[in-house]
């Protein structure tokens, strides 16, 4: 995945704690709602925010409060980008089950991955697998 | 019975009870994000212990957002219930 997060114009750095990162997400769905994004739209950018901040938080920092997530991201008229990093290990996307396969069904796993590649145009991950890029186009 | 949640604009949910002979509907409505999704679980693991049934109806047509681990908070009672969950 070759991409510098500096790029974009916003950058936050929170403890690794859900309520804190409900700030970032409601910023972000006040900025698309700005500049008239579809409420489809909308709705993919806040539940993908959700998976992977719950990714970052859940299984990336194992819910370690001492460690954090950062979010770098940016709203334009065209698409919505965003980019959240977490301390942990990593992991291989590739390796992540299909939960649409009837034994899996009720497995939790891989859920939150599926959605986030359903609603949005890309999801991109760094080799570590730390590190997840999301784009949203406008439609 | 109806148990009104409001845990912000983002994560307001309402969940209703009835009982209709046999049958047990379980109406959830709003929006489940992360914030919410354990006490959405326990609550209804509550319900299939407190209201023992074959037959639970899961009635999701008012809900506006769930995210995936909420997703796994509503299969897993249902699946202990051994019923089926229908949206």
């Amino acid at each position: 995945m070759p991409f510098d997060p500096q790029s974009l114009p916003h950058r936050v750095t929170i403890p690794s704690d859900l309520a804190a990162a409900r700030q970032i997400e409601e910023q972000i769905l006040r900025d698309s709602e700005h500049f008239g994004y579809a409420p489809e739209c909308t709705f993919a950018i806040r539940l993908s925010l959700e998976e992977a901040i719950v990714n970052a938080h859940k299984h990336g920092n194992r819910c370690d409060p001492n460690k954090t997530i950062t979010v770098s991201y940016g709203v334009t008229p065209e698409r919505i980008v965003v980019w959240v990093r977490d301390e942990g290990e990593g992991f291989d996307p590739n390796l992540i089950p299909d939960p649409t396969i009837p034994d899996r069904l009720d497995l939790p796993d891989g859920r939150g991955l599926m959605l986030m590649r359903s609603y949005l145009d890309q999801v991109l991950f760094n080799e570590r697998g730390n590190e997840v890029l999301l784009i949203k186009e406008k439609s | 019975m109806s148990t009104p949640q409001s845990a912000g604009s983002s994560s307001a949910y309402h969940m209703d009870l009835n009982r209709r002979g046999r049958v047990v509907i379980v109406k959830l409505a709003g929006s489940v994000n992360m914030d919410v999704c354990d006490e959405v679980r326990d609550r209804l693991i509550e319900i299939v212990d407190e209201e023992p049934t074959e037959n639970l109806i899961l009635d999701l047509s008012e809900l506006k957002f769930i995210c995936s681990v909420g997703l796994g908070g509503i299969s897993q009672p249902t699946s202990v219930a051994g019923t089926t969950t229908a949206a």
